[in-house]
């Protein structure tokens, strides 16, 4: 199988350079056997990435020791399952995974427009194409995952430990179906831009992956943090860490641009800005894979850790440079239809939206790349530390909360005073009785205040809208739960927006509260004593041992109460991990946490003596469980928008419509 | 064993990538690439046209909520509503062509295939009723008359169609006829 | 219309300098030196007191743990060692010989007092023998 893998990734390589000069030939000069020979060409490409990535599985699945990849990343007593995931472990195999799934996002869309837009489709794939030509050059000759030792290895290294749970299973794959994702809309921009057909239809057509994409960002990042938190063993859920900061930074512009595409589809503005937005989101993606990847920011000194970083650069470069000169080309074919009117409506409400989300990119941007750009300026490698973006986003996501709740309501064009009064009231009055109780409760924190008040507005807002659209439908005769199921599948977009925009205050709220309200204590117990936080006591009844054939496991047990309430045995463990193989991390703490609605008990085994006494330290997060149900939420309303179907309601609409007006007309 | 595998699979790529060159199925050479000029046309007027649907739609439904004031919603509405009898009297006279052509029918079928790629089913009576329905406020609206034999645009003086020649009756008459 | 204009520019300005401020106090207040052992020692005395970042490998058999969970350990490089106090979580890939990251001071009386302890795996390259020999080699997530 390895020689067919490797055979499918040069074919690859070479068939996605046929594909991009027979696409833009057949586009050129009208001779259609190229385009559909193109279009070919990417199915092909497609199905040899599959091959050559089952080729790799089934190498790991069997741990082949003659390849270096599965020496590296896989052992002997490694579970099948994560010789699977370990796919994806390491350079060589998350390249292909890369490439894999750019090739299969490239042949559905190709098969999704097979008789559309025949003049801007052959660009987009010219630019898929040209972009698959880089990673499976990555992966053909400069990091090859079918490179084999001088002779095979008796055994592999080992998964590292940490990677061997579920969480990390999934999580690298949706986050690359996030990052590989954003490449379609890019690739139908700048086909765009190629084309000249620089009207809605490459927002049109790119929309729902650009919605698909965003939605699996979103997931990653969720799911990162949920990693993160479990096995991580600090009681944090996000640092502010390069590799966290590389994804957060293409979700940052991906929302701006989700945002501001409405405004180019409903009013044609912004034109110019959609176009170079999306590139500056491509731009981050690529730039976020090139960090995580060579480790450029990681170490004290920079030099890059392998081959790929100044190739990465390289190619980085080339499309800024090529993407930009497009635009500037083309700049004065997107002149927009329409102006602003004023600053009072719906159109500078997203604006604003947009400028506070690039705004925080680049914060984000500047405090990541700091230490390189320091150390090429000054010769000393400066950090900032995790305070600075805390310090810098927080103000800037109160101001992005208001506008969630205002956007929504607010009309188009221009804003009137009693528009305003009778859109905003409810939803004021409901944040005020928000901020109003929690300070009656004892809440000072200004911050927390803030927030929890402007979630409670925009959750006032959404569900007047909620409220407003079934009563309209009711009042034509629907019952009112028939027309929140009509309201929601006949506005998919709006609609599930708006669910979305409950998810992000969920965990929002989720985020103020844990960051806000938690609580922490450390103590050395010996048997019998106790620890009380927030509620909960901590009875320390002793250490216990046991084995597994992975693993000596350490176990704290401890009898658990809150409020009074037993709520069973909590066991913060230190396990050593057996197998030689896994030498740098044989020792792995297994936090013990107790979620729930309110707060998650959180409680780690620091260290235990011969005494058999044993150093804890237990956190009490509030409503962290918020954040991940929030995030549910969130991918909720995000498929509701994606969902197909719905355009023969509207061509119903315009046909009553034009009945009714036929029947007016005919009186006169 | 494998390298036959290997082969096999490097040849079938390349036949799957070359068969467009050898399967014409038809078609007139590979040269004729570029879309017809007047089919593009149609389509992107019927996507104008969904715009506008959706964009009617949603003010409709805006100031259903209260969000947009009278004036608003009647300047928007009016300004929406002539760009979509001028573009559906922009498709009609498309549609009019030499009635030999079946011109007609390609248009409409481009459309329907378009429409049909959208992931629901379009009936065909649908259609011709909504198309007939769009004809009647694009003809209640404007000064002209129209054909009854092949639906084309004719100046309100013209005594025969500069289409296909059918002879116009009185300008009352035609204006409340229904063609087709 | 330009009036409502200006108001737009206005508002966008507003938005940038605020922007612009938080970033600057925020990179002013948190901004850290990243240094090896061998720089730190040599910027001795100025460095006292001040808060910075130094990373180096972890002296073998350095490492005492304390009653109270507190942690005392070297650090070391070409350039020579210096001692670290911590009290905090300890990450599970600390031991010997381990690149380690410390955040604190540095006192005058050549204790590095941390609040931050941060451990990677020992090297970044891939090293084919080293692996043959299953050695500690090779690249794993940065764990921390």
């Amino acid at each position: 199988m390895v020689e067919t893998g490797k055979l499918s990734i040069f074919l690859a390589f070479a068939i996605s350079i046929y594909v991009v000069c027979a696409s833009v030939y057949g586009a050129k000069t009208g001779k259609s056997d190229f385009v559909k020979s193109a279009r070919n060409g990417v199915l092909a490409v497609c199905f040899l990435l599959i091959i050559a990535t089952a080729a790799l599985v089934h190498s790991l699945v069997n741990l082949d020791f003659s390849l270096k990849y599965v020496a590296l990343n896989t052992s002997t007593d490694l579970p099948v399952i994560y010789r699977i995931t370990s796919l994806w472990a390491g350079q060589a195999g998350s390249l292909l995974l890369w490439a894999l799934i750019l090739s299969i996002y490239s042949a559905l869309v190709v098969l999704d427009t097979r008789t559309r837009s025949r003049l801007l489709m052959p660009y987009v794939v010219a630019v898929l194409a040209a972009i698959t030509v880089f990673f499976t050059f990555l992966i053909g000759f400069v990091e090859n995952p079918f490179e084999a030792l001088p002779a095979a290895a008796l055994e592999g290294r080992g998964l590292n430990p940490i990677l061997q749970n579920a969480y990390m299973a999934i999580h690298p794959v949706t986050l690359y179906l996030g990052f590989v994702g954003v490449s379609v809309p890019f690739a139908f921009a700048v086909g765009a831009l190629l084309s000249g057909q620089l009207g809605d239809e490459w927002i049109k057509y790119s929309r729902k992956w650009t919605l698909f994409a965003w939605t699996f960002l979103s997931v990653g990042l969720l799911l990162g943090a949920r990693w993160a938190y479990l096995e991580l063993g600090w009681g944090g859920y996000w640092a502010w860490d390069p590799v966290e900061n590389a994804a957060f930074m293409p979700w940052l512009a991906a929302t701006a641009f989700v945002h501001s595409v409405m405004i180019q589809e409903k009013k044609g503005m912004l034109k110019k800005w959609n176009m170079a937005l999306i590139i500056l989101t491509f731009f981050l993606a690529i730039f976020g894979t090139f960090i995580t990847r060579s480790g450029i920011i990681s170490s004290v000194h920079s030099f890059a850790q392998s081959d790929i970083g100044p190739l990465f650069l390289g190619f980085i470069a080339f499309i800024l440079l090529f993407s930009f000169s497009m635009f500037l080309y083309r700049i004065r074919d997107l002149e927009s239809e329409n102006r602003f009117d004023s600053i009072l409506s719906r159109e500078s409400a997203f604006i604003f939206n947009n400028l506070l989300f690039l705004g925080a990119a680049f914060a984000v941007f500047l405090g990541t790349v700091f230490p390189i750009m320091s150390e090429a300026l000054t010769g000393d490698k400066i950090l900032v530390g995790s305070p600075y973006f805390n310090r810098v986003n927080v103000p800037i996501a109160l101001v992005l909360i208001f506008l969630m709740g205002v956007g929504p309501l607010i009309s188009w064009r221009k804003a009137s005073r009693e528009n305003l009064m009778k859109n905003f009231l409810v939803p004021v009055v409901v944040g005020a009785a928000a901020a109003g109780a929690l300070i009656a409760l004892g809440v000072r924190d200004v911050y927390a205040l803030l927030s929890y008040a402007l979630c409670a507005f925009v959750t006032g807002t959404v569900f007047t809208e909620f409220f407003r659209g079934v009563s309209v439908r009711s009042r034509r005769g629907e019952n009112p739960a028939l027309a929140f199921v009509r309201l929601v599948s006949r506005n998919k977009r709006r609609y599930g927006g708006y669910i979305v925009h409950i998810g992000v205050v969920l965990i929002v709220v989720g985020i103020t509260s844990s960051s806000v309200f938690v609580t922490e204590k450390q103590a050395t117990l010996t048997k019998g004593q106790s620890l009380e936080l927030a509620g909960y006591t901590l009875t320390f009844q002793g250490i216990e041992q046991y084995t597994t054939d992975a693993k000596n496991a350490t176990v704290a047990k401890l009898e658990g109460y809150k409020n009074g309430k037993p709520i069973g045995i909590v066991s913060p463990e230190k396990n050593v991990y057996l197998y030689e193989g896994n030498r740098e991390i044989n020792q792995e703490t297994e936090v013990a946490l107790r979620s729930t609605f309110t707060d998650d008990l959180y409680v780690i085994l620091m260290s235990y003596g011969e005494d058999g006494a044993a150093t804890i330290r237990v956190m009490v997060n509030p409503m962290v469980s918020w954040i991940w149900s929030g995030g549910v939420v969130l991918v909720i309303g995000a498929i509701v928008t994606m969902w197909p179907g719905g355009r023969k309601e509207r061509e119903e609409v315009f046909v009553r419509y034009t009945l009714h007006d036929r029947d007016r007309t005919a009186k006169v | 064993m494998e390298t036959i595998l290997a082969l096999a699979i490097a040849l079938l790529a390349a036949l799957f990538i070359s068969a467009p060159f050898f399967l014409r199925r038809g078609r007139a050479g590979g040269e004729e690439y570029f879309p017809d000029p007047r089919a593009e046309k149609a389509k992107e007027l019927g996507s104008r046209k969904d715009s506008l649907l959706t964009a009617i739609k949603d003010i409709e439904f805006d100031y259903g909520l209260g969000k947009l004031s009278r004036e608003d919603f009647e300047e928007l509405h009016g300004k929406y509503r002539a760009e979509a009898a001028g573009l559906l009297k922009e498709m009609d006279s498309m549609g009019s062509g030499n009635p030999a052509d079946g011109w007609d029918d390609d248009i409409e079928k481009e459309i329907r295939a378009e429409r049909s790629k959208f992931a629901f089913s379009y009936d065909d009576e649908e259609l011709e009723k909504e198309i007939l329905r769009a004809r009647e406020v694009a003809w209640n609206d404007s000064p002209g008359r129209y054909c009854p034999k092949c639906g084309n645009g004719s100046g309100a003086e013209d005594h025969f169609c500069s289409k296909c020649g059918a002879k116009l009756g009185q300008p009352t008459e035609t204006q409340n006829a229904r063609p087709l | 219309m330009l009036k409502g204009k200006l108001k737009f520019i206005i508002a966008i300005a507003v938005i940038a300098l605020a922007v612009s401020y938080l970033v600057y106090g925020g990179v002013k207040d948190t901004m850290v030196y990243y240094l090896t052992v061998k720089e730190l020692k040599s910027k001795v005395p100025s460095v006292y007191g001040e808060r910075v970042r130094v990373s180096g490998n972890v002296v073998p058999g350095s490492i005492k743990h304390g009653p109270d969970g507190s942690l005392m350990f070297s650090i070391a490089d070409d350039g020579g060692d210096i001692d670290v106090a911590y009290s905090g979580i300890v990450p599970d890939i600390f031991k010997d010989d381990v690149e380690a990251v410390v955040e604190g001071e540095y006192g005058s009386d050549n204790v590095f007092a941390a609040d931050v302890l941060l451990a990677k795996c020992p090297t970044k390259y891939e090293d084919a023998e080293a692996l043959y020999q299953t050695g500690s080699e090779g690249k794993g997530v940065n764990a921390y």
